[in-house]
């Protein structure tokens, strides 16, 4: 455990300057983005919803940009480990459990997942005042949204999968978020470990993922019951969890080496 | 400088997981902080407001996404929202909850006269139209908008209120509309009727628009 709680902290700090520089961007890049959308309103245009601007500004491809990048960071650096500063054959002869230095990767990536997410929340809430501080500045606020944050997180399919409503929304929500995790690492196991074959397995997880983002989207549909979410739910939670199994096995018996 | 954080950084990693999700359940708890928000409120356009003393008005606003119960009564306003969330809040097959209530979806269509379309998904058979025409005109920049190109405050069905099983309608104008407007008492028939049988709905009352002729205005 003592192994643990010093291999997270010293990945994590590793990451740390980047992952703060991807966090102050992620808050940045939707106020900016909003910002300009917002600029362009007046007393004779027609004024979108928040939501609806939130989409056209392109803060939405924002979180993605920011997520992926933090992803590929991550990739880079266990490569590192490889190519680099060959450090992978020090952590796996530290004497600490092989099983510390798995958590210790999965865990400060975890944590730098959510961190981003968070950043995004608050951009959203932060983009928001300067949008009602725009189009409250004419017209005596005539234009303002009531409660218009609430509205928007209601209304918005995509902004409900940031921050759910429901419970089963959550569900779906944390078994993306947790096999995005446990799978990206998973495949780069795999693919160190010469178990290409597994790593179909991860691309199983990211097509079921997408079917429920699709789905969670468009909802509501017919098609779309609260059974079949949980149901997906599950299977990808059971995924992560082999993902987490089966690497740690791969990291103990060293054949990622 | 560098010893603080190499200490730092050796308990660096919680800190951060905390931070994170304290930052996600604020932002939780700060929306749905707001979920009885909405404004509703009494205004004295005549008359006086004592009459109203001993009257509770109460009702329920709402659409596919969420519904407030509102209460005013002695002066003071309570409200109860609940939120739908998807897929459990399937009564109806619509990918548009925001033209939805309850087990009925409202389309509302046209110009001049507007027509209101409801279907209900607990019954199948009910297709039914109302007409009513207001006297209303839009400009845009000293032109008059054409038909299809009219912009309105919100969303067309969010002008639909009932009583009961009778429905009411005003249209959600901008101040770029002249002319007459009014709340309309629907008059609803059978759907499969054409537009030009049906009796077109007669105004509860009405109310002029002329105002946003005045200087100041868009117009």
């Amino acid at each position: 455990m003592k192994g643990l709680y010093r291999l997270l902290n010293i990945q994590f700090a590793s990451m740390l300057p980047v992952l703060l520089i991807l966090a102050a961007g992620m808050i940045i890049t939707p106020y900016i983005l909003l910002q300009s959308a917002v600029e362009k309103l007046n007393e004779n245009s027609v004024h979108p919803r928040f939501e609806t601007l939130y989409f056209t500004s392109g803060c939405k491809t924002a979180l993605f940009v920011f997520m992926a990048v933090f992803c590929v960071y991550f990739l880079v650096k266990q490569y590192n480990g490889y190519w680099g500063s060959k450090s992978i054959y020090t952590y796996l002869t530290l004497p600490v459990k092989r099983e510390a230095y798995y958590w210790s990767n999965l865990l400060s990536f975890m944590i730098g997942l959510l961190l981003l997410l968070a950043a995004h929340l608050l951009a959203i809430r932060w983009g928001y005042s300067a949008y009602v501080n725009h189009i409250g500045s004419y017209a005596d606020g005539r234009f303002v949204m009531h409660n218009g944050l609430f509205l928007a997180f209601i209304r918005s399919s995509f902004l409900k999968m940031l921050l759910p409503v429901s419970i089963s929304g959550w569900v779906a929500s944390i078994s993306i978020l947790a096999s995005l995790a446990t799978g990206l690492y998973y495949a780069f196991l795999c693919e160190r470990g010469r178990r290409h074959w597994f790593i179909i397995l991860v691309v199983a997880a990211g097509w079921i993922m997408r079917h429920i983002m699709n789905a969670q989207l468009e909802a509501p549909t017919l098609e779309w019951t609260i059974t079949k979410l949980y149901t997906y739910s599950i299977i990808l939670l059971f995924l992560s969890g082999f993902f987490v199994w089966h690497g740690m096995r791969l990291v103990r018996k060293g054949v990622i080496t | 400088m560098q010893g603080q954080w190499k200490l730092l950084s050796r308990h660096i990693a919680l800190p951060f997981l905390v931070l994170a999700l304290l930052l996600i359940a604020s932002q939780f708890i700060q929306v749905h902080a707001d979920r009885n928000q909405g404004t509703f409120y009494l205004k004295d356009h005549e008359g006086d407001r004592s009459v109203l003393a001993d009257v509770t008005i109460s009702g329920e606003l709402g659409d596919g996404f969420h519904q407030t119960l509102f209460k005013l009564s002695g002066g003071n306003v309570t409200k109860e929202t609940e939120v739908f969330a998807p897929p459990q809040s399937i009564r109806y097959n619509t990918s548009s909850p925001d033209k939805a209530k309850g087990n009925r979806q409202y389309e509302w269509n046209g110009f001049e006269p507007f027509s209101i379309a409801v279907r209900d998904w607990s019954d199948p058979d009910l297709y039914e139209t109302a007409f009513f025409a207001p006297e209303l005109v839009e400009y845009n920049d000293k032109h008059q908008v054409m038909h299809n190109s009219h912009s309105f405050t919100n969303v067309l069905p969010y002008g639909i209120a009932g009583i009961g099983d009778q429905l009411f309608a005003v249209v959600p104008s901008t101040s770029s509309y002249i002319g007459t407007s009014g709340i309309y008492k629907l008059n609803f028939t059978d759907g499969r009727n054409g537009a030009g049988e049906a009796p077109v709905s007669e105004a509860l009352l009405t109310f002029s628009l002329d105002n946003n002729k005045e200087p100041g205005h868009s117009i």
